[in-house]
């Protein structure tokens, strides 16, 4: 592996959690695409963060207790400001 | 001689200073359904993570819904979200320093519902795999240190972005990103560890 080979993949690490976060600008995101194209050692590591974040994303949501929620926002606006103490 | 001005008694004397404040309440509900109430699935989650309880989690987002509706008309309309999770925070703070000292533990049943989310359409052996896998990711999630999981669950679970992950624990983004970097670092020498991690090219 050459040095400058070895710079980027230095570089792409620096950057991956960003990039697979969305945290980056467009330049730095480009530079790391192309890099995790071209080497594989890089890739497969990005492919394992993918997979890590995939296995977290969206836990389930609890459903009955967002709908409490929406209806207890709901009340606050329908009534006076100053009376929100004993709503609950 | 004098010259009577005769001016009709009931004419409109001075500029009247702008609107009434009886709308006020009106606009604080519009604001307050623009800005927050979108909101509220994001904020839920969010206290789901800083709280294990779910009734607790839901105290907690009510307890904000109150204190972002009172400052609602000062609030100025930029970044509602990172607004919504200052108030987040400080609501979980003063709660945690006024009642239970539980904060930020462990429980293992409500990681493992990250679990329950069933695989349709693959292949039993994908479903194997990928159950084995998110089982060591959740395994290795709960034995992060606390600091550490509670940003990874932060950014991948309830979907915040770093600046957001930073204003709900009150920590600069710098610090977001170097918690999250060691902790899927961690998360993944444990699936080396178990063998999960693909050492050689798949495709």
């Amino acid at each position: 592996m050459s040095l400058t080979e070895m710079a980027r993949c230095l570089r792409t690490s620096r950057a991956l959690q960003r990039y697979l976060d969305g945290e980056t600008d467009d330049l730095t995101a480009a530079r790391v695409a192309a890099h995790l194209e071209e080497c594989r050692r890089c890739g497969l590591q990005a492919q394992t963060y993918r997979a890590i974040k995939q296995a977290l994303r969206g836990g389930n949501v609890d459903e009955l207790a967002l709908r409490r929620l929406r209806a207890f926002s709901g009340s606050l606006t329908a009534s006076d400001p100053n009376a929100d103490d004993d709503r609950w | 001689m004098e010259s009577t001005g005769a001016r009709p008694g009931s004419r409109g004397v001075t500029d009247r200073p702008a609107a009434s404040s009886d709308n006020r309440g009106d606009t604080s509900a519009a604001a307050f359904a623009r800005y927050v109430e979108p909101e509220i699935a994001v904020l839920y989650r969010v206290a789901s993570t800083l709280v294990r309880q779910p009734a607790d989690a839901q105290d907690l987002v009510q307890d904000t819904l109150v204190r972002a509706y009172r400052a609602i008309d000062s609030f100025d309309g930029t970044h509602p979200r990172a607004w919504l999770l200052t108030i987040l925070r400080n609501t979980h703070r003063n709660r945690v320093r006024t009642r239970l000292p539980r904060l930020l533990t462990v429980t293992e049943h409500q990681d493992s519902d990250v679990l329950d989310r069933g695989g349709d359409r693959r292949s039993a052996e994908d479903v194997v795999v990928d159950a084995q896998f998110e089982a060591v990711v959740v395994e290795a999630l709960a034995a992060l240190p606390t600091m550490h999981r509670v940003v990874v669950q932060l950014v991948d679970v309830d979907g915040l972005s770093y600046a957001e992950a930073a204003e709900a624990l009150g920590i600069p983004r710098g610090t977001v990103m170097s918690r999250l970097h060691r902790a899927r670092a961690r998360i993944r020498t444990r699936l080396v560890a178990a063998g999960l991690v693909p050492r050689r090219s798949l495709s």
